[in-house]
């Protein structure tokens, strides 16, 4: 006896930044949503760790190595993984892939709803036209089929909702938005702002970012603890679980079903997909959800395996392969980091207060602007850092002990800057994700293999980024410096990767239009980082959030009303 | 003081939390709103509740040693004693004592997981911290460091060294770079300085609650 299965208006797959804004977008305008999350719910009292004194933790912030090791191999090299957070990136055994043996990926997740919106670095830059057009400036690959112009209303509205604190700059090839108050330079910061003005003619300012200055639609405003990635019970920096899913929820429309891991889309014989199956990730019972519509924004690289994971006969090699550059052009960006060295001038015996949830950025004028031509590599770097003194680890190098050792330690305070380079990469053909034809989950969905590794603009634009960051350091004349790497840094650590169902007008060089649409299947939708043609140098959140919300409105105000 | 007791600093971020809730809208009050799917939530109370219960709560007892014997762990605590000028039984070095025979006791274990990992994630990880890093991870025997360490202070006489002599004896170790006293300090100075009295004596003005964003106050030129 077959049971009668609701048909939701859209299915969301995925919670996360892009999911989130799809799924308000769709519900305040009337659409009934259906979001499946691979991951489970978070709770707050139960979940976060703010506050949470080291003392209080079994490891005292240094992590169980060993667990770490046997479980989260991969997890545990992103910096935000840590004893108090490792619990929102997912458990390796459970989550493998496979890369070349010479060439290794980096995949940090984040499944749970909300995805890596919990333990993301809220940098949030809007990407001008040297970033959607570059194509037009250099000759090289694609350029985006949409401009500024197109997204900037967007980029508004995102803004504006959830809050972004920065400092109006007027630059043109970093375009301002629609900011709260800044936050304040750091002494070391201020320091470095006046000199690298000075002799390099860039400005540092602080950095953009996705936390609450003021109070902002009853969420209020940061209060500085600086430790977002362990979840936030205040609210104040942007997350989908507080900010966007909520209003979903709100609606009445929207149906959140969590730990249903999608394995692919259910096609009908019409071309278009019926809905998605997905997994049940405690009892692995297979299920599945119907819909006029299916979104995929499960971060970059998952939407893309569930669409290769789509196979029929109709679709032989996925959902939206017929261009042939499904899985290709992945890019993520590369840096070279860090240069660091103590400011001598602001040695200290007196502790400053902490807390500030960013540092500082100096955004890209190599090639962004005329006086800054660089003539051997395409495109360009922007530079970021941190500057404030040192908590402790000075002490490992003091010698002596007892009370004099700790008066020492207290009263001889190093003020450490820290800066490094993140460059563009240029979307690569060669670079690609395919099905691994063996390995599966423990879903049994089938895993991706990673192909991937920078080409030799990246490596040219590397020494120039670390030979830049050189100059900067013995500007600002630092002592004790750490020596400047002179290699990239591994393909994925940056978490910003995108492209694999690149966004075009052209079907035969494109998996989706300029809606996010996918070409071959038109009522199925890819909304997160994989429709990126290219990445530009800057972190790509606050661009996905502003296509995402475009793409529900065409889907709530054009696809919905007239699907033919 | 007892650890019972709320200290000041617990106070004043106690009273400081509730301030910056105070200034908040109405909106942290969900009442009246209908109750959100599991996994989503608005600023609450209770999530503060939550944190400042675990800057408020007593500190339980350290729990006995796991990897030490007990004769061995009186001699690692009043080494840690020595290297901070403290008692050996004056807090924090207790839980420091309990948090090193942690470390060491499970030392083992993530050799192993080292050596364990496959040959992709180990050549990940080597990119990543760099091979010596990785190489130190598998080999790294803090149980034999800290046996060879406690043989060398027990057959050296250290112990019936006054307490003058035994730091001046870890100083000449430490500038003959002596491994045990290399490991076992650092992790002293780990420890005590993510001790609630190793925080307090650094004056360290994070993990708090402020109006507005902690930076530069000066002018400089």
């Amino acid at each position: 006896m077959s049971q009668k299965i609701k048909t939701y208006d859209a299915i969301v797959v995925g919670s996360g930044a892009s999911g989130g804004w799809v799924a308000k977008v769709l519900c305040e305008k009337g659409a009934q949503v259906l979001m499946l999350e691979a991951g489970p719910p978070r709770i707050p009292t139960r979940d976060f760790t703010e506050h949470v004194w080291p003392y209080r933790v079994r490891f005292r912030g240094f992590g169980d190595t060993k667990t770490f090791l046997e479980k989260q191999p991969v997890q545990r090299l992103c910096d935000a993984c840590d004893e108090y957070s490792s619990h929102f990136f997912v458990d390796d055994t459970e989550n493998p892939y496979t890369s070349d043996p010479d060439e290794p990926f980096m995949w940090i997740r984040g499944r749970q709803v909300g995805g890596k919106t919990f333990c993301w670095g809220r940098v949030s830059y809007r990407y001008s036209d040297y970033e959607f057009q570059p194509a037009a400036r250099d000759g090289y690959g694609e350029n985006w089929p949409v401009a500024y112009r197109d997204i900037e209303p967007y980029y508004d509205l995102v803004e504006s909702y959830i809050g972004v604190s920065g400092s109006r700059e007027g630059l043109p090839q970093f375009p301002d938005g629609k900011f709260l108050p800044p936050m304040r330079l750091s002494c070391g910061e201020v320091y470095a702002r006046d000199i690298i003005g000075k002799q390099f003619g860039w400005r540092l300012m602080p950095d953009r970012s996705a936390n609450l200055t003021v109070p902002l639609n009853g969420r209020p405003a940061c209060h500085y603890c600086e430790q977002c990635q362990r979840g936030c019970f205040t609210a104040s920096y942007f997350n989908s679980p507080s900010v966007t899913l909520p209003d979903a929820a709100r609606t009445g429309r929207f149906t959140l079903v969590s730990d249903a891991v999608v394995s692919h889309l259910a096609m009908a014989d019409s071309g278009k997909a019926s809905g998605v199956v997905f997994i049940d990730r405690s009892t692995r019972a297979e299920r599945e959800a119907r819909g006029r519509v299916v979104v995929l924004a499960a971060s970059a690289l998952e939407s893309t395996r569930i669409l290769l994971n789509s196979r029929s006969r109709r679709f032989p090699d996925g959902v939206g392969a017929s261009s042939g550059t499904l899985g290709r052009y992945l890019m993520d960006h590369f840096t070279v980091e860090s240069a660091s060295g103590i400011i001598p001038s602001l040695k200290s015996p007196r502790r400053e207060p902490i807390g500030r949830p960013m540092g500082f950025m100096i955004p890209k004028y190599v090639n962004a602007d005329a006086r800054f031509s660089d003539k051997r590599f395409l495109r360009g770097y922007y530079l970021a850092g941190d500057s404030r003194q040192d908590l402790y680890t000075y002490a490992y190098g003091m010698r002596g002990f007892g009370h004099e050792l700790r008066r020492k330690i207290r009263e001889e305070i190093p003020y450490m800057f820290t800066i490094y380079a993140q460059g563009e990469p240029l979307p690569r053909y060669e670079n690609y994700v395919a099905l691994d034809p063996q390995l599966k989950d423990a879903w049994g969905v089938p895993t991706l293999r990673f192909h991937a590794s920078y080409g030799e603009n990246e490596h040219i634009m590397a020494k120039a980024m670390s030979d830049r960051l050189g100059e900067i350091v013995d500007s600002l004349k630092l002592e004790n410096r750490s020596p400047i790497p002179q290699r990239l840094s591994i393909f994925g650590k940056n978490i910003h990767e995108a492209g694999t169902a690149r966004m075009g007008d052209d079907p035969k060089k494109s998996v989706v239009n300029r809606f996010n649409q996918v070409h071959d299947a038109p009522n199925v939708f890819v909304t997160d980082a994989a429709c990126f043609v290219t990445q530009g140098c800057y972190e790509p959140t606050l661009t996905i959030m502003a296509l995402s919300a475009r793409a529900a409105d065409y889907i709530a105000s054009d696809y919905l009303r007239n699907p033919a | 003081m007892t650890h019972d007791e709320i200290t000041r600093r617990a106070w004043i971020l106690r009273l400081s939390g509730a301030t910056v809730l105070t200034g908040v809208s109405g909106d942290l009050d969900a009442a009246g709103k209908p109750p959100l799917p599991p996994g989503l939530y608005e600023p609450s109370l209770d999530h503060l509740a939550h944190s400042l219960k675990t800057v408020t709560a007593p500190v339980s007892d350290p729990p006995p040693p796991h990897y030490f014997a007990s004769e061995d762990f009186s001699l690692i605590q009043a080494l840690i004693g020595l290297i901070l000028g403290e008692e050996p039984t004056a807090p924090p070095v207790p839980e420091i004592a309990v948090w090193i025979d942690l470390i060491v006791g499970r030392s083992q274990g993530v050799r192993a997981a080292a050596r364990s990992l496959t040959p992709a994630y180990r050549r990940l990880a080597a990119d990543f911290y760099g091979e010596d890093t990785v190489r130190e991870l598998e080999s790294e025997d803090p149980q034999a460091i800290c046996r060879n360490g406690l043989i060398a202070l027990q057959q050296g006489g250290f112990w019936n060294l006054d307490t003058t002599a035994r730091v001046a004896h870890l100083g000449e170790l430490e500038n003959a770079e002596d491994p045990f006293i290399t490991w076992f300090k650092r992790r002293v100075l780990d420890g005590f300085y993510t001790s609630r009295q190793g925080l307090q004596e650094l004056d360290y003005k994070g993990n708090s609650f402020w109006v507005e964003s902690p930076g530069c106050a000066h002018e400089h030129s």
